[in-house]
């Protein structure tokens, strides 16, 4: 890597450009890869990591800008086209064949197994399954169905795949190590060192800055659809790193709203006692009135669960949840609406209606108040006003309310989602992740949204893996590990490396 | 803009420009098609088979779909039938239309119950409904029945009046009034709104509150209740209970709804699109009989007409999602 001039490029994008109606996911990008080189790419969720990746394989067209593969411009329309170039991509979400073998799986990928018109040569199939498994440093039995294996065997499995694929010569891997152990993910990184020596080259797209000093030799830094930095990892700290991913201006924005509001301390509304179940373990904790909990965590840590448990989405196995004084565990969730619990999930498309007007989206879950005559029909002039005021007050931006929530950009789906907690005139409100994949706009515009509501005396809990967000949106921060509560830190106190600690601890001293 | 609007008027209301189409066609072919008499004659045709359709696409817009809608029709009739003629002679006819509505509704509710309880798929429920009904007929009566009263015809035949060369029968308001009532139900009352909602993502609607086993039970007594008025109607038409009523219809009754706009994967359909769907097959129906077209190529014409109708709608998804994405 030294003379790093003369590496041949092999990859370069020149002013990428790509619009979806209603957001502009890259905003005219460079990206370059080097032979030879693992290059990071990082960035939040909804800077255009993604984006580009699927730019490259095939999977979308770019609306402007050009590809060059290995000094050549080239179109890419399919992911054929890119795999005949040699790109492979191994997402995270390990798409395997799972009623088929760990060889079958492997083979899938290799044209020239096959004998003659098309017959299978089993033998061979085995044969080349066996070599790959033990370059991957994996002892798996090759005949084994992919069912049996566990997350961190699967994700593997399709990475030796992927990696040893004949005419495979450049790599994205998308976040492959958040399943895997510490000892997994050092396997891992053998395997990538082991082929960058022959020349392969890697885009590594990764969530936890740590990793990218481990494994990258440069890096490519997106925000809201630009490039912010590009380096080599050698001449960064981990902190400048950090400020290129996040920026300043949202921490501005942040510490703005935060100031508005004065902390309230008074009753008790919702109280936690020993709750467990399959995600949870012994969860306690107790959350007040007009207070905004946040709650940080690794991925697999019980975030999304926790909220789940409480809206009664999970049964609770042991222990309690207490709701203004009143037993809730396992209680329905349209029982939880009317009593005022409010739910906000992590996905949109988990949480919409996406072929239903923006309306119906936001009263759906409060149909009892606009119920008139007989006590059967709904007034659509009484929904529509709510929709209307709900429009206003969050500052929804829609052309009219018969338009389907799938023609909204994603603040804007994510306001329609959050407006329908308040439509339901919840007391306590359960956020998962509500500012993921949204421009920093969009998300200040949410801060702002819930620091109102908890001075309005409402109760928010707040679920991020954002650590900035949490720490300066809420009043506590509740840290989980593998579903129990390592810690509930003061936000005023809260730094980003006391949360890390926290959250990748087992054991944690009170 | 205001071409978009147009354009998007256009695509949202297809069917009816099929439709229209459609009698201008047949009408070129054999210029009798556009009178009086025989538009009217659509609206009665059709009518046995257009409340199977509305059942349908109430299962359709929830997400599901109920292959037993003709087993359940033909069902419902053969139990009156054989309660008039064998079981209870002379049991009147109010009770009769009673017996068939209930029956309707169990097979419904059992449909249902497995559906939505158990999560058995729907697809397997209802065809072993299908399979079931339609043998238990055969046990239970095994010929056709005639000789019922008057009465319990009189909904699938009855002549309200006879102007202008053409005829209007008791049948077509039956199933005007069955539409606007599942309309009302769908556009004006929350079970309406909720099973919008859990055809489009029965996961956010449980989130939302929403009982979605409790929802989809009902659409199903729905579904079940318009097929055994569906029934009704069938044994009014000719005037007999017949073992294979309905039976070649499913297809049909599938296009109507799905022409009329109503989408497979739940949640997108209105009752306006699923009218015009169900008078689509009227105008087939008549038009190849008025254009004397032998038997032997009715059948395969219908496909053919009706195949087209569905790739034109199913195209009209995309012009729609590229309509409104064009900002």
């Amino acid at each position: 890597m030294k003379n790093e001039e003369n590496d041949k490029i092999i990859l370069e994008a020149k002013n990428i450009v790509k619009k979806y109606p209603g957001v502009i996911a890259l905003k005219g990008v460079d990206f370059t890869l080097r032979e030879g080189e693992v290059r990071g790419l990082v960035g939040k969720n909804g800077a255009g990591k993604s984006t580009l990746i699927k730019i490259i394989s095939g999977l979308e067209t770019p609306t402007e800008g050009d590809l060059f593969l290995f000094g050549k411009k080239r179109k890419i329309r399919s992911v054929h086209d890119s795999e005949s170039l040699g790109f492979r991509f191994v997402s995270q979400e390990p798409a395997l064949m799972e009623d088929l073998t760990v060889a079958e799986n492997i083979a899938f990928r290799e044209q020239e197994l096959k004998r003659g018109i098309g017959v299978v040569d089993w033998n061979k199939i085995y044969e080349d399954a066996k070599e790959k498994i033990a370059l991957g440093g994996l002892e798996l039995d090759p005949e084994v169905e992919v069912w049996h294996l566990s997350i961190s065997e699967k994700q593997i499995l399709l990475l030796i795949r992927e990696i040893f694929s004949q005419g495979a010569k450049i790599l994205a891997l998308d976040e492959v190590t958040t399943s895997l152990t510490d000892e997994e993910k050092r396997k891992v990184y053998d395997l990538i060192r082991n082929r960058k020596e022959n020349g392969h080259s890697f885009i590594y797209v990764s969530h936890e800055i740590g990793e990218i000093f481990d494994i990258c030799d440069s890096v490519t830094v997106f925000r809201d659809g630009n490039v912010v930095l590009s380096e080599k990892t050698e001449n960064l700290t981990p902190e400048k790193l950090r400020d290129a991913i996040c920026g300043k201006e949202l921490e501005k924005e942040l510490t703005e709203a935060a100031s508005i509001r004065k902390k309230q301390e008074g009753e008790k509304i919702l109280i936690l006692d020993s709750v467990t179940n399959k995600k949870l373990k012994n969860v306690s904790f107790d959350t007040f009135k007009g207070e905004i909990l946040g709650v940080y965590g690794l991925r697999g840590s019980g975030k999304t669960e926790l909220l789940k448990t409480i809206f009664g989405l999970m049964p609770v196995d042991e222990g309690k949840i207490l709701f203004k004084g009143e037993n809730i565990e396992n209680t329905d969730p349209s029982l939880l609406i009317s009593k005022g619990i409010g739910f906000a999930p992590e996905d949109r498309v988990e949480g919409l209606f996406y072929n239903r007007p923006a309306w119906e989206n936001v009263v759906i879950s409060s149909l009892k108040k606009y119920t008139e005559r007989l006590g059967i029909f709904l007034s659509e002039k009484k929904e529509k006003e709510e929709f209307r005021k709900i429009v206003d007050t969050l500052n929804i931006i829609v052309p009219g309310p018969e338009i389907d929530v799938l023609y909204l950009s994603g603040g804007n789906q994510q306001k329609v989602m959050l407006g329908r907690c308040f439509a339901a005139d919840s007391n306590l409100y359960l956020f998962d992740e509500v500012t993921r994949g949204i421009d920093v706009g969009a998300k200040a515009e949410i801060y702002r949204i819930i620091e109102r509501l908890a001075s309005e005396g409402n109760t928010i809990i707040f679920t991020s893996s954002d650590m900035e967000e949490v720490i300066n949106v809420t009043d506590r921060i509740l840290t989980l590990y593998q579903g129990r509560v390592t810690g509930i830190i003061n936000s005023e106190k809260a730094t980003k490396r006391l949360l890390l600690e926290y959250a990748e601890k087992n054991e944690v001293k009170k | 803009m205001n071409k978009k609007k147009i354009e998007l008027f256009i695509v949202d209301n297809l069917i009816w420009f099929i439709d229209l189409g459609l009698i201008a066609a047949f009408t070129i072919l054999q210029p009798r098609f556009l009178s009086f008499g025989n538009m009217i004659s659509i609206l009665f045709v059709v009518v046995p088979m257009g409340f199977l359709v509305l059942a349908m696409a109430v299962c359709l817009i929830s997400g599901n779909f109920d292959l037993s809608v003709g087993a359940i029709a033909g069902f419902s009739a053969t139990i009156a039938g054989v309660w008039y003629l064998r079981w209870m002679p002379g049991t009147p006819w109010p009770v009769l239309i009673l017996i068939m509505l209930l029956i309707g509704a169990g097979i419904g509710f059992f449909n249902g119950f497995f559906i939505a309880k158990f999560k058995v798929n729907a697809f397997l429920q209802t065809l072993g409904s299908y399979i079931l009904f339609y043998g238990l007929m055969l046990i239970v009566s095994g010929k056709t029945l005639f000789d019922l009263p008057k009465e319990f015809y009189a909904p699938g035949s009855h002549l309200l009046a006879s102007f202008a060369g053409g005829k209007l029968y008791l049948a077509t308001i039956d199933l005007i009034i069955a539409l606007i009532a599942v309309h009302l139900l769908l556009t004006r009352t929350s079970l309406g709104r909720r099973i919008y909602a859990v055809g489009s993502n029965p996961k956010a609607a449980r989130e939302c509150g929403i009982d979605v086993e409790k929802t989809l039970i009902y659409v199903f007594i729905i579904s079940g209740i318009l097929s055994a008025i569906g029934g009704l109607h069938y044994a009014g038409y000719v005037q007999c209970v017949t073992m294979s009523m309905a039976r070649n219809d499913l297809f049909f009754v599938f296009a109507g709804a799905v022409i009329g706009g109503v989408s497979l994967s739940g949640g997108k359909g209105k009752i306006s699109g699923v009218f015009g769907g169900i008078i689509l097959l009227g105008i087939i129906e008549m038009g190849l009989t008025l254009i004397l077209l032998p038997a032997t190529w009715r059948e395969a014409i219908f496909g053919v007409v009706l195949i087209s109708a569905i790739l034109v709608n199913t195209t009209r998804e995309k012009i729609i999602m590229h309509l409104k994405a064009r900002d």
